[in-house]
């Protein structure tokens, strides 16, 4: 975990290390004479090798200090703070919307197996993997903003301006980013089901004459959960990364946003800061999950736990 | 885009298909994946893509940068059958150019993952130890990052073009392939057969060509089938947020960024691109469920 996280730091170093451009440059602006040149340059470490040069960001790094950014000068820890919450909730309302929608449909799929519900849903499931997102976002502002008007088509509502004003912002763009996340949840809990309900332990329910709703929803459904949840835990970081596009879209003033912004402006410090981040909450959510594992499936509990 | 899940879901089953298997030829995959009608309707809409892409300067009825502007933004009609653009350009030629770019991007990208991740992930299996160890973990690091983040960032760094999009989603998806194969190769470098023909003097050189790579092959079949979804998803979403193909070159994802400008006054210039994407994407997963089933009699769900 450390590992990986110390990796993540490396990789993210290396790919600012490879932008083109001088930071002394950057800052300084096209007048600076030599002289000061170098002295920005030794100020700022950029004579010395580079993994000396790594030894000093990443301790910056772990003291919450990201750099600066070109443009805006400003630090670009403060930068990101003030947009992440935007970024997480929109994750984690797509999150709860993939999971509302796709974990039942994929129960009710599996339990009415070859039935035109179960075809329905499946086709339902393949489009929702095959739909790029933001066109999807797209043909949501279409339809829902400028066809009926219910919704509004861009933008971000903060809190102050009431509940319901800021949720309505959040509507389509969650949709929009949860739509793969729910195919493909709809497609994994089926797969997992119609695995479950042919195990022994189902064939014995039955055998005792347990009712069909028993069978499917008490005992198969508890184990077949387990690797959906998973999955779904597996899932965050993923649509944190595809948080960035549907931003885009939406005109939503979140880290992907920020990212963008940056980029068209040559301003790495806060690009590279926004893929560590997210890099950072992605291996963090995957450890959760993994802890979260042994603890819903206590047969994985090993090594010296028992 | 929550595309990297397709990237995750594809380690799980192309892992599962490595488990099974079944011992059989290319041959055989095809009777088998010919019963599977929606893999059939995958690989002719497939077909007829490629055959577009190729021949786009016959099939499109007009060239994609012809700027008319008295015809700017016209809907639908028998002259321009998806209606033109702010430009006065037929959508419809623009979107069959488009699909040259889209499946060139597809198949050079999932090349050079292939390449690059079959030759790492056979190494790590083949030498073992320490190499092995360095390889992998270095393969963990770039797994922990979002796929389409990534390749954002690597984006970043070379600046926007299309060769460029290749480079970025190939070094992505290295990770898969080699992990993928180094399983498969495990698999492989422990039958009997390899060992008799390390017994009868075959060199490694030899074993690798002729016993571990093709008992790789199914494994990689299906992985290319499931990456090139993604890299044309991650094509258009690059090129959509500008990082990618740059106009006027009519690449799927360009032409939906720059037709949402319009999207009131024209709404086919981001309806038409996207249906582009979607129809390839479908085709390419559905090959791939298709593919995986006819490997993995198992998994038949």
């Amino acid at each position: 975990m450390i590992l990986v996280l110390f990796g993540i730091s490396a990789v993210v170093f290396i790919m600012l290390k490879l932008t083109p451009g001088d930071p002394a440059a950057t800052m300084l602006g096209v007048q600076a004479t030599p002289q000061e040149l170098a002295r920005v340059r030794h100020a700022m470490g950029l004579d010395r090798p580079w993994a000396a040069q790594y030894g000093l960001w990443l301790r910056n790094l772990l003291a919450g200090d990201f750099g600066v950014s070109y443009i805006s000068r400003k630090p670009v820890a403060e930068l990101i703070a003030t947009r992440f919450p935007v970024t997480l909730e929109l994750t984690v309302l797509a999150m709860l919307l993939a999971a509302v929608i796709g974990i039942p449909a994929g129960i009710i799929s599996a339990a009415r197996r070859y039935s035109s519900l179960d075809y329905s849903i499946t086709s339902f499931a393949l489009f929702g993997v095959s739909m790029p997102s933001f066109w999807f976002g797209i043909l949501l502002i279409l339809f829902f903003s400028l066809y009926l008007r219910w919704l509004p088509s861009s933008g971000y509502a903060a809190f102050d301006r009431g509940l319901v004003e800021h949720l309505k912002h959040f509507v389509l763009p969650a949709l929009a980013l949860g739509l793969f996340l729910s195919g493909s949840l709809a497609r994994f809990t089926r797969s997992s089901m119609v695995e479950t309900l042919a195990r022994e332990f189902i064939r014995t329910g039955r055998a005792k004459g347990l009712s069909e709703r028993v069978v499917v929803y008490r005992h198969a459904l508890k184990n077949a959960l387990i690797p959906t949840v998973t999955v779904l835990g597996l899932q965050f970081g993923f649509l944190m990364g595809g948080a960035v596009i549907i931003e885009q879209v939406f005109a939503f003033p979140g880290v992907g946003w920020l990212a963008l912004i940056a980029i068209g402006q040559r301003d790495y410090p806060v690009v590279m800061g926004v893929v560590l981040v997210i890099a950072a909450v992605f291996a963090v959510s995957n450890l959760l999950v993994d802890i979260a594992y042994t603890w819903l499936d206590p047969r994985i509990r090993y090594e010296g736990r028992a | 885009m929550a595309t990297d899940l397709a990237r995750d879901d594809g380690i799980e089953r192309a892992a599962a298909v490595a488990a099974y298997r079944p011992g059989t030829g290319l041959g055989a995959l095809w009777r088998a994946l010919r019963r599977h009608r929606l893999a059939v309707a995958g690989f002719v809409v497939l077909g007829l893509l490629v055959f577009s892409a190729v021949f786009a300067s016959v099939v499109a009825p007009y060239s994609p940068y012809l700027i008319k502007m008295p015809e700017r933004l016209r809907g639908p009609s028998w002259t321009h059958p998806l209606g033109t653009d702010d430009f006065g350009r037929d959508v419809f030629s623009r979107i069959i150019h488009g699909s040259r770019i889209s499946l060139e991007v597809g198949a050079i990208a999932v090349g050079i993952a292939v390449a690059i991740g079959v030759g790492l992930g056979v190494g790590a299996a083949y030498t073992g130890g320490r190499v092995d160890n360095v390889i992998m973990r270095a393969m963990d690091i770039v797994l922990a990052f979002p796929a389409i983040l990534l390749a954002i960032g690597i984006m970043a760094i070379l600046g926007p073009s299309t060769a460029n999009v290749m480079i970025a989603i190939g070094i992505v998806y290295v990770p898969i392939f080699a992990r993928v194969v180094r399983g498969s190769a495990l698999q492989v470098k422990a039958q009997e057969y390899v060992e008799a023909a390390r017994a009868m003097g075959a060199s490694d050189q030899r074993i690798v060509r002729r016993h571990v790579l093709p008992g790789v092959l199914d494994t990689i079949i299906v992985q290319v089938s499931l990456s090139l979804a993604f890299a044309i998803l991650a094509e258009a979403a690059l090129s959509f947020l500008g990082l990618g193909t740059q106009p006027p070159t009519p690449s799927w994802g360009s032409m939906l960024s720059s037709g949402r400008e319009w999207i009131e006054r024209a709404p086919w210039l981001t309806i038409f691109p996207g249906v582009a994407i979607f129809v390839t994407v479908l085709a390419l997963n559905v090959i791939g469920d298709g593919l995986r089933d006819a490997l993995d009699p198992r998994l038949r769900l």
